[in-house]
């Protein structure tokens, strides 16, 4: 009897397991149509994200099917390509960052996009590198706080290690997070490296929690636990249009702000390049940067889009530092060791 | 009948080849990176001894505080008669913060305030509330099996409390609670989603490092040489320990409890029923941290019932492939089961420490399989990879060892191994292997690290609610990790109920 118990658990294991991955099978949908596959990390890929949207606009047309798969973060997209083997690639690579540039061109080759006919806002025009890999989207990272909580704006890095600041600060780890890396690279920057080291040995004296990602940093914020945290000047605009509130405010610092870009690419060994390069196209309108800005709370990288938009308007433009040597890996690699040897007390 | 009785692993029966085949999957994550690896590889050693270093020191603080909690809690237990209801929910309650994936006693804890240390000191406290039941639940058992004679004879004589301590309890318990040492110690060595959210980047663990080795510049040779040289290390740690744990055994069937009035506690001169109060007290503020959290979630309806309906196909799919891990578990412990009792084996299943989740979800990645069914099978595989050692020494081995008797007296009369579990292990193992697969269900229900590398978009409620919460989406997060809450807790009372029908059976 305990046989037979066990012989039918293992059954509707497996039974369970083929029904699931024949539920994932058949979002494939039409298996006799060409299937475009696209990696990008979580946040632009599932339902919340502009992916499914644009993915939907796209499929009205191509007669073809978007797959997307995704990586828990953009730092892990590129790990996943070296891995998956070349007959498992992508057709096209969404979400890496201005520091994985260097990697992602060493690493792979990749076909030439096309901004030509993409007329760039000027804001980040100049900022954008020369590479096969081009931007969709970028955001300006800031302190955001409430408005209601501080006792004064922030006006400059060094206002961070303010007595009233003590336990009340988030930052994310340079090591597991863009925004992170983002930070530590913005500090840097604005205080030459000796100076920057002593800083950040004061911040951390002075942080609440350094998180793993931003999600938990910004969660530790809008629970009130922190005062300010690392993100966007992007991110009240969330605020205002899901939750009504105006109590949320990105602060502008002396020192310029940090841009964070981010790049879509289709590797030269893709299957589907020409509805790769379509879709490419696509993200690339009008019509795609508006479901981009609008599902990502990131600016579009093409003129007049954001300035359709009331509220993407009011965004107040801060200061911005141009993109700098920072971006070659072997600079980042010193800035997190770094980091490594602080964050030890070394 | 000494508990170190032990059996040669022989071809004949299969249990070596079995090994064999066990021993390849448990170590298949750095085989399968193994031809990834690029030399040379920077070897940082001052960077590797600091975080192997944070990762001892919460591994020994959790493991101190968690065996001091239990015992504690284990008095509690002890109050009361085993079959007592009151004894159920209190089991129920402390078990609860550990059973349930990391993901709910995080959310309970950051949801606590400011206040709440983070660091070693909140890793440490994090690790001890999630472990502390199941040494509690365990050691209150051992106690019933070893102490409920003596502590009658004590009580007659006219013992105190402190006098049974000293002279009865602390011998005879010595063991069980080094063993229960050793266990949480191995469970928080390996952890890595409490130290990755509550090391606040300065207190990381080699696990967490090892993640961030792999995501930053995919420096998988560094990443495999730290796993390999803290798993190395564990082994010499633990093994001559676990060496000696047996050797030192004594007393091998477990005695059998004298049953007592319902309600009435076993042990006249151990319990502690005031506890019970404090017991509550640390569960319910957990609970409610974690329900204030759940409450901005649901306070936002309108936008919580899209979400909620959208989120009846990843249920079913949680529900399944939970089960299918759960099975998955089952099979592999009874498989793992059929090869004991074997001193190497036993030492190695004890010391044994997992790949960390970042290698080893990878490593399968590698596996390839472009259909979403060798894709799912290999993420369950991941899930059973990195659960089934803690499992198996929850309870599983122990267990097995009460049996050692039977199986001894079974061999003496003819019985081959494959005979002997059949007709002496299987039966009265069986119960117990459904209840400890369906708490790996339930981690597996939670998980969102390793499924989201094999399954494309939010096909499980792990994944929902990481989505939700790395888009801006916290408190929407919150209310839908409710629902996974639901479909865990259906997954367990699956696997609970077939335990208790085999249990009737048998």
């Amino acid at each position: 009897m305990q046989r037979l118990v066990l012989i039918f658990a293992v059954l509707i294991g497996v039974v369970a397991l083929l029904v699931l991955g024949v539920v994932n099978v058949s979002r494939l949908d039409r298996p006799d149509w060409p299937k475009v596959k696209v990696f990008g990390y979580g946040s632009f890929t599932n339902s919340w994200g502009p992916g499914p949207r644009l993915k939907a606009l796209f499929e009205e047309t191509c007669q073809c099917t978007i797959e997307f798969i995704e990586s828990s973060d953009s730092g892990f997209i590129l790990q996943r390509i070296k891995l998956d083997g070349p007959e498992h690639g992508p057709d096209m690579v969404i979400g890496l960052d201005q520091f994985d540039l260097e990697i992602a061109e060493g690493q792979l080759a990749w076909q030439k996009i096309s901004l030509n006919l993409v007329p760039l806002d000027p804001d980040i025009a100049a900022a954008i590198p020369d590479s096969p890999l081009v931007p969709f989207d970028w955001g300006v990272v800031a302190l955001v706080a409430r408005r209601s909580e501080l006792l004064a704006p922030l006006t400059s890095l060094d206002d961070l290690l303010r007595s009233d600041l003590i336990n009340r600060i988030a930052i994310q780890n340079p090591a597991s997070s863009s925004p992170g890396q983002q930070f530590l690279t913005w500090v840097i920057r604005a205080k030459g490296i000796e100076a920057a080291e002593t800083y950040l040995r004061a911040l951390l004296q002075q942080v609440h929690s350094i998180t793993p990602g931003w999600s938990e940093a910004y969660g530790l914020f809008t629970k009130r636990v922190v005062a300010t945290t690392v993100s966007y000047t992007t991110s009240p605009v969330y605020h205002k249009i899901e939750e009504g509130s105006d109590d949320y405010m990105a602060m502008e610092f002396v020192e310029g702000h940090p841009v964070q870009i981010e790049f879509l690419g289709i590797p030269a060994n893709c299957r589907q390049c020409a509805l790769a390069q379509e879709f490419a196209a696509l993200m690339l309108s009008a019509a795609g940067q508006k479901i981009i800005m609008e599902k990502s709370y990131m600016f579009p990288i093409r003129a007049g889009v954001a300035a359709e938009s009331e509220i993407f308007a009011a965004v107040p433009k801060f200061k911005t530092l141009p993109l700098g040597q920072d971006l070659k890996q072997a600079q980042q690699e010193r800035y997190l060791d770094l980091w490594s040897r602080i964050r030890r007390g070394g | 009948m000494p508990t170190t009785w032990t059996k040669k692993l022989s071809f004949a029966d299969g249990s070596l080849v079995l090994v064999g085949l066990l021993l390849i999957f448990l170590l298949s994550p750095y085989l399968l990176i193994l031809r990834f690896l690029e030399a040379p590889f920077r070897w940082q050693a001052d960077e590797f001894i600091w975080a192997l270093r944070n990762s001892l020191v919460q591994a020994f603080f959790s493991a101190i505080c968690s065996v001091v909690l239990g015992v504690f809690g284990a008095l509690v237990l002890v109050s009361w008669a085993p079959v007592s209801p009151v004894r159920r929910w209190l089991d129920t309650l402390m078990v609860l913060p550990g059973f349930l994936p990391p993901i709910f006693l995080m959310i309970a804890l950051l949801s606590l305030g400011s206040e709440f240390p983070r660091g070693v000191i909140g890793i440490v406290v994090a690790h001890a509330l999630a472990c502390f039941g199941l040494v509690a639940t365990s050691l209150a058992r051992r106690m019933e099996q070893k102490l409920v004679a003596y502590s009658q004879v004590g009580a007659v004589l006219g013992a105190t409390r402190l006098m049974f301590i000293r002279w009865v309890a602390w011998p005879l318990m010595r063991k069980d609670l080094a063993s229960a040492f050793i266990l949480v110690f191995l469970v928080c060595l390996g952890s890595f989603s409490i130290p990755f959210v509550m090391g606040t980047g300065v207190g990381i663990t080699l696990e967490v490092l090892i993640y961030e080795k792999i995501r930053n510049a995919g420096a998988w040779g560094q990443a495999v040489s730290y796993s390999l040289a803290q798993s190395f290390l564990v082994l010499i740690l633990v093994w001559p320990r676990q060496k000696m744990l047996n050797s030192r055994s004594v007393g091998g069937a477990s005695e059998q409890i004298v049953p007592t009035k319902a309600g009435k506690g076993l042990l006249q001169l151990l319990p502690m029923p005031m506890g019970a109060w404090l017991v509550l007290i640390i569960v319910g503020a957990l609970f409610v941290s974690y329900l204030r959290s759940v409450y901005l979630g649901f306070s936002r309806w309108e936008a919580l019932q899209p979400i909620l309906v959208a989120a009846i196909a990843p249920m079913m799919a949680t529900f399944s492939f939970a089960a299918a891990v759960g099975c998955l578990l089952a099979l592999t412990a009874l498989l793992t089961i059929y090869c004991l009792p074997n001193r190497r084996w036993e030492n190695f299943l004890m010391s044994y420490l997992a790949p960390s989740t970042a290698l080893s979800a990878f490593a399968f990645l590698t596996l390839g399989g472009a259909s979403g069914v060798v894709r799912l099978f290999l993420a369950a595989g991941v899930l059973v990879l990195l659960n089934i050692t803690a499992l198996m020494r929850m309870g599983l081995i122990r267990q097995l060892k009460d049996l050692r008797l039977q199986m001894r007296l079974a061999e003496i009369l003819g019985a081959g191994r494959a005979l002997t579990f059949r007709k002496v292990v299987y039966p009265q193992m069986i119960s117990s292997v459904l209840y400890s697969s369906g708490i790996g269900a339930v981690w597996a229900a939670g998980d969102f690290a390793v499924t989201r590398l094999f399954t494309r978009g939010d096909t499980m409620l792990g994944l929902v609610v990481q989505s939700l919460a790395s888009g801006y989406r916290l408190e929407l997060a919150g209310a839908m990790s409710v629902v996974l809450l639901l479909v865990s807790a259906a997954v367990f009372l699956a696997f609970l109920g077939a335990s208790y029908v085999v249990d009737k059976k048998s």
